[in-house]
């Protein structure tokens, strides 16, 4: 094993984890949050038509000045009154983006039960970078690193091939670890890059035989497979049934805040001793029937959605597969665990890393207590491999195992 | 002594300015068969028959011109909507003018829209009896200085009838003459017209 150059112990936190997610993720978080600003913009110009249309109708052939004048006493009254009533919540949902996103993720990191400190530690190597926890071990060879990147509060390791991003805390890395790791990517970025990875385990080990191995290359399909499970994990679930609760509840409460609503900005309102009484007469004469109308929108909604998740995770998959490179990829199967052997990219995993053993279609999926999993094909193995190893895994992630 | 000299003055100038009104009740012939007893003083603004509005309504203006009107400047406006309102009788059609919340809130904000700025409802939209009749009213109360208004609506024998009664008074008592005038509609039967 050779001698490191840079040995760091530090902690990860959910903190750490939702800083690597939104690091991960930024593009689409920005297009998020964006997208919210275009809806704002498709508002106020329907709206601004609408009003045009109407102040039209009104002054019918009394001439351009007519309706310019008609058009601004209207926005200077009620209409102007409604239209910042309804950018006020849409640029507040703008402004709060981050903030609900790091929400968010930190309930989904709850929902998968990520709530637990992990204890990690990096070894920066000439030929790469290896990470440990109690676990899991991974060594990723300057190759796979795409280049180290400073936030104000982490280090963010990326690495390419997994399109992943290890999150490193910068308060728990004293500043000649920084100094030295700055060092590090540089030089393990122009390393020769058919340098052998660094080692996980000692020489004997490395040797000794798998009881399976299966090697296969990932295709479009197993891809998708992967983004269809990730969609059924408990977070995924559960953010959609919090979802439907808060549809369902927003049609319900719809009609009866826009009438408020209006009631408050419209000048010539009812006072409000005489308007309750008939906004509870409503109730029964109108308000259900937009509760109706929307929840039936929101039923169609909920019926289409697993069609609609097929579809987007087909469409991710394929993305998923165009933008990667295709590399063999080896499964090996040990009495304490396994390993994943890829170029440039090697990964050691003890049996109480794992939490179940699943089949979704032609693929395979031997699920990680951190949501992730590793993943084959069913046709990568013959009939007789398949029982020996389903057996294996059955033995190991039987409750009461122990790593032997 | 004074006091006595004024009234009599006002008395004449009420005379000179009515002019040939007569000063007793009258009974004011309308269109679609109806009458109402047009209280001491009052006349007719304009032309009995009324004008056809563009919103398909016939309206007809009476007004009081009397010493006794001096201060109250009563005014009503009748009117009379060809068609009546769907229904199987007369209290059927006169539900059936404000038959949701929506309508009923609808007329509410008009009625506020037209009292003018710091005007309140005084009472609400509600069926009532002035007279033989039922009536949908509803009365504003408006800042000193401007009109409050009562506003009742009425299906007489399958004729839609309004009013729209407005006083300068400020008093508790309002609309004295107005509610008479409401209270003597009458509407031969359809057959017989």
């Amino acid at each position: 094993m050779t001698e490191p150059l840079i040995l760091a112990d530090v902690r990860i936190t959910t903190d750490d984890r939702i800083a690597a997610a939104t690091f991960l993720f930024g593009n689409a978080f920005a297009g998020a949050r964006r997208a919210v600003l275009w809806f704002l913009g498709a508002l106020l110009l329907t709206a601004l038509l609408m009003m045009g249309l109407l102040a039209w109708d009104a002054v019918r052939g009394q001439g351009l000045g007519a309706l310019v004048r008609r058009l601004a006493s209207g926005l200077l009254d009620f209409q102007g009154r409604l239209l910042l009533v309804l950018a006020a919540p849409v640029l507040l949902y703008h402004a709060l983006h981050p903030m609900l996103v790091r929400q968010r993720l930190a309930r989904w990191l709850r929902d998968e039960g990520l709530v637990l400190p992990e204890y990690v530690e990096l070894r920066f190597e000439p030929t790469g970078l290896v990470w440990k926890t109690t676990n899991q071990q991974r060594a990723a060879g300057c190759q796979r690193v795409a280049g180290v990147v400073h936030t104000p509060d982490h280090l963010m390791i990326r690495l390419s091939g997994g399109e992943d991003v290890l999150a490193v805390p910068r308060a728990q890395l004293s500043p000649p670890q920084l100094d030295g790791i700055e060092d590090w990517a540089r030089t393990c970025h122009t390393g020769a890059r058919d340098e052998p990875l660094p080692d996980l385990t000692s020489g004997a080990e490395a040797t000794r035989q798998p009881l399976v191995t299966v090697r296969f290359t990932p295709t479009e399909a197993s891809r998708t497979a992967a983004v269809a499970r990730q969609m059924e994990r408990p977070g995924a679930r559960q953010a959609r049934r919090r979802a439907l609760v808060l549809a369902l509840l927003a049609g319900l409460l719809f009609a009866p805040v826009m009438a408020v609503v209006l009631w408050a900005l419209d000048s010539w309102h009812v006072p409000l001793r005489h308007a309750a009484p008939l906004w509870a007469e409503m109730f029964v004469t109108d308000f259900w029937r937009w509760t109706l109308a929307l929840w039936a929108v929101v039923g169609v909604v909920a019926l289409l959605h697993p069609a609609l998740r097929h579809w987007h995770a087909h469409r991710r998959g394929r993305q998923l597969h165009r933008s990667a490179v295709a590399r063999e990829r080896d499964i090996r199967f040990f009495d304490d665990g396994i390993e994943v052997v890829e170029d440039g990219w090697r990964e050691r995993l003890g049996w109480t890393a794992f939490s179940g053993f699943e089949r979704r279609g032609d693929d395979l999926f031997l699920a990680l207590r951190d949501g992730s999993a590793v993943q084959w094909p069913v046709a990568a193995l013959d009939g007789a491999c398949l029982t020996r190893l389903g057996r294996l895994i059955d033995e190991r992630l039987r409750p009461g195992a122990s790593p032997s | 002594m004074k006091g006595l000299r004024s009234t009599f003055r006002a008395a004449i100038a009420a005379a000179l300015l009515t002019g040939g009104w007569p000063a007793q009740a009258q009974t004011l012939a309308l269109p679609q068969g109806l009458t109402v007893e047009l209280p001491a003083g009052w006349h007719v603004d304009g032309s009995a028959e009324g004008r056809l509005g563009r919103d398909g309504l016939r309206r007809i203006h009476l007004a009081c011109a009397s010493a006794r009107c001096a201060q109250a400047q009563e005014t009503c406006t009748l009117l009379l909507r060809p068609r009546p309102p769907a229904g199987e009788d007369d209290g059927a059609r006169l539900r059936s003018l404000y038959d949701s919340p929506l309508k009923k809130y609808a007329r509410l904000r008009a009625v506020l829209r037209r009292a003018g700025p710091d005007a309140d409802l005084r009472q609400p939209l509600e069926i009532v009896r002035i007279g033989q009749r039922e009536w949908y009213r509803v009365e504003t109360d408006a800042a000193p200085g401007h009109t409050s208004r009562l506003y009742a609506e009425t299906v007489a024998n399958g004729r839609y009838v309004g009013a729209i009664c407005g006083t300068r008074e400020t008093a508790a008592l309002r609309h004295h003459d107005a509610l008479s005038l409401l209270r003597s509609l009458q509407a031969v039967p359809a057959a017989t017209r």
